[in-house]
């Protein structure tokens, strides 16, 4: 009898018994492509793919916010992220189907022609670059909305929960969106470290880095398709208005807290990862649209790091403005 | 016969559409020290940036020490205007120092110790060395400075270009700066410097182009700042006034 008792508590069956034995079972039934990768997490197999999904997309858009805040170019980001909804909505109408593999694509093709647009607009149109930005943010949102207006009165089953694009939802996450994020994540990860040097150069001095012979418009093509990549995976998650802030704010928290670039990317990353992961999570479980959960969340840290960080931080920065006066006198 | 440090014919330059340089012709010697000079608008950052690639839209021939720059990027170091830079980005003094070794080491491979070591030499010799680990956005204007011509230095150029290299400078940098610039050029390297301090030029430099729009004058600094020639500049007499 004891022995019954001892072989069905095996160490492979032990490991259910500590968890939500009801919401574990589809996980531990289906191999997913990351093969029970996601059972080892303490959390129920639906919340897993959550956390882990939307960690790997605060992952990527940590990891590469700095292309956008550092270059001044984060406003170029929101225009690219809102111009998603458009090719979301373009690529549906094409397909007639809500395949999560062809939305993107049509994301990416409508946030790339939005960054087109911004530039010919600069240089050819002579605008400034606010007045440029502005006109590509407003009027994609405009056909964007007005698409998924005129999909969701069309009464086609199909289309409920496009709209989930515009603030973000991680409901119906599935283990596949998991795999394009983190493939996404290896490209962004790979062009980094390659291209770290020449990345920093040509953002802290254009001028130097071309006379040193860099053709600084391919620099300034790298990065803009890896903000594509950044605002792309984030914006089914996070919704396309909200995307530039986890954009900027993971860097604005890292910047806080380190003065050189190579602690500052992995830093805003797993900053980033974090806010997914937890917002992502919170967001689930209060029934909220994911993207004001996670922004929200982001922002409080930011706020903290501003205040508070020792170096950069306000407080430090006042005590030191204080410490200055004490000794001048 | 020494090529010229920089030779301009026929140049013209645009932003925008609108020009700002016409019909430039000048020849700026090897291995002597000398300024741009000219008023706000003359175009001399503009000359100095269109030679260097910088300005999209340029017509004309440029040679730097008598070839294309393509040619001959490792050996010209270029230090631009303050306000080029990015401001509060995360990179030490010694980071920015090292980017001097990136034209020959490449944009992949590390720095030898060799690199290292000319790093720790130069910025020793403009007095930044216990800057070294502080971020550049902390740093005052002189000091700032004085970490840039060190990363012109540790690219071993034989011809030195900078852009208002003083402004927000102090006095005891600038004095620093003039005088490792001068020591450049006894020892054979050439320096062009885009300037508006045109007493300055009259006491340190060898050389001075004097712009608007084009070049009013070129020569010998006594030479080229009478106040004929700066009157066609400036539409007055500027040292006069003072």
């Amino acid at each position: 009898m004891s022995a019954v008792v001892a072989g069905s508590l095996q160490p492979g069956a032990l490991q259910p018994a500590s968890l939500q034995p009801g919401a574990l079972q589809p996980g531990s039934l289906q191999a997913g492509p990351l093969g029970g990768l996601l059972d080892a997490l303490p959390l129920s197999y639906p919340d897993a793919v959550v956390v882990v999904g939307t960690a790997v997309v605060g992952f990527v858009a940590g990891l590469l916010g700095p292309l956008a805040v550092l270059r001044q170019r984060s406003m170029f980001g929101d225009a690219m992220s809102h111009g998603t909804l458009a090719g979301v909505a373009v690529a549906f109408l094409l397909t007639g189907a809500k395949v999560p593999e062809l939305l993107l694509l049509g994301a990416a093709v409508s946030a790339t022609l939005a960054a087109f647009a911004m530039i010919a607009l600069e240089r050819t149109g002579r605008l400034r670059s606010d007045a440029a930005i502005g006109v590509v943010l407003s009027v994609s949102l405009t056909l964007g909305i007005v698409l998924l207006t005129g999909i969701s009165d069309s009464g086609n089953a199909q289309q409920s929960g496009l709209d989930e694009y515009l603030l973000g939802q991680t409901a119906g996450m599935v283990e596949r969106d998991i795999v394009v994020a983190l493939a996404g994540a290896g490209v962004a990860v790979v062009v980094i470290l390659l291209g770290f040097r020449l990345l920093r150069s040509a953002t802290f001095d254009p001028g130097f880095t071309a006379v040193a012979g860099v053709r600084t418009w391919v620099v300034d093509a790298a990065s803009t398709g890896l903000l594509a990549l950044a605002v792309v995976l984030g914006v089914r998650t996070v919704g396309a208005i909200l995307m530039v802030a986890l954009l900027v704010a993971p860097v604005v928290t890292a910047r806080q807290l380190t003065t050189r670039l190579a602690a500052l990317l992995p830093l805003s990353a797993v900053v980033g990862a974090a806010c997914g992961a937890v917002g992502g999570l919170v967001s689930g479980r209060a029934e909220l649209p994911a993207g004001p959960v996670i922004v929200l969340l982001a922002t409080a840290l930011a706020v903290l790091a501003v205040v508070l960080a020792p170096r950069r931080g306000v407080i430090a920065r006042a005590r030191a403005g204080r410490l200055r006066e004490g000794a001048a006198r | 016969m020494t090529e010229p440090a920089l030779r301009l014919q026929g140049m013209s330059a645009s932003y925008g559409g609108r020009p700002v340089l016409t019909g430039v012709d000048v020849e700026i010697p090897a291995g002597v020290l000398s300024a741009v000079v000219g008023p706000n608008g003359a175009g001399k950052s503009t000359m100095v940036k269109a030679a260097l690639g910088l300005v999209p839209s340029v017509r004309g021939t440029v040679r730097w020490l008598g070839q294309p720059l393509r040619r001959v990027r490792k050996r010209v170091a270029y230090v631009p205007q303050s306000d080029a830079v990015a401001k509060d980005f995360p990179i030490t003094a010694v980071q920015v120092v090292e980017m001097g070794r990136y034209p020959h080491r490449g944009w992949l491979r590390r720095l030898t110790p060799g690199d290292d070591e000319l790093v720790a030499d130069v910025m020793a010799q403009v007095g930044v060395t216990d800057l070294a680990d502080r971020p550049i956005d902390e740093l005052s204007g002189g000091q700032r400075q004085r970490v840039f011509l060190a990363r012109a230095l540790a690219q071993r150029a034989e011809l030195i270009v900078l852009d208002e290299p003083f402004t927000a400078v102090d006095a005891r940098t600038e004095a620093t700066l003039l005088e490792i610039l001068t020591g450049l050029c006894r020892d054979g390297a050439s320096v062009i410097a885009v300037h508006h301090d045109l007493r300055d030029v009259l006491d340190h430099f060898d050389h001075a182009v004097l712009m608007a729009g084009t070049v009013v004058a070129a020569g010998t600094p006594a030479d080229v700042l009478t106040p004929d020639s700066l009157e066609r500049a400036y539409g007055m007499a500027p040292l006069a006034a003072r």
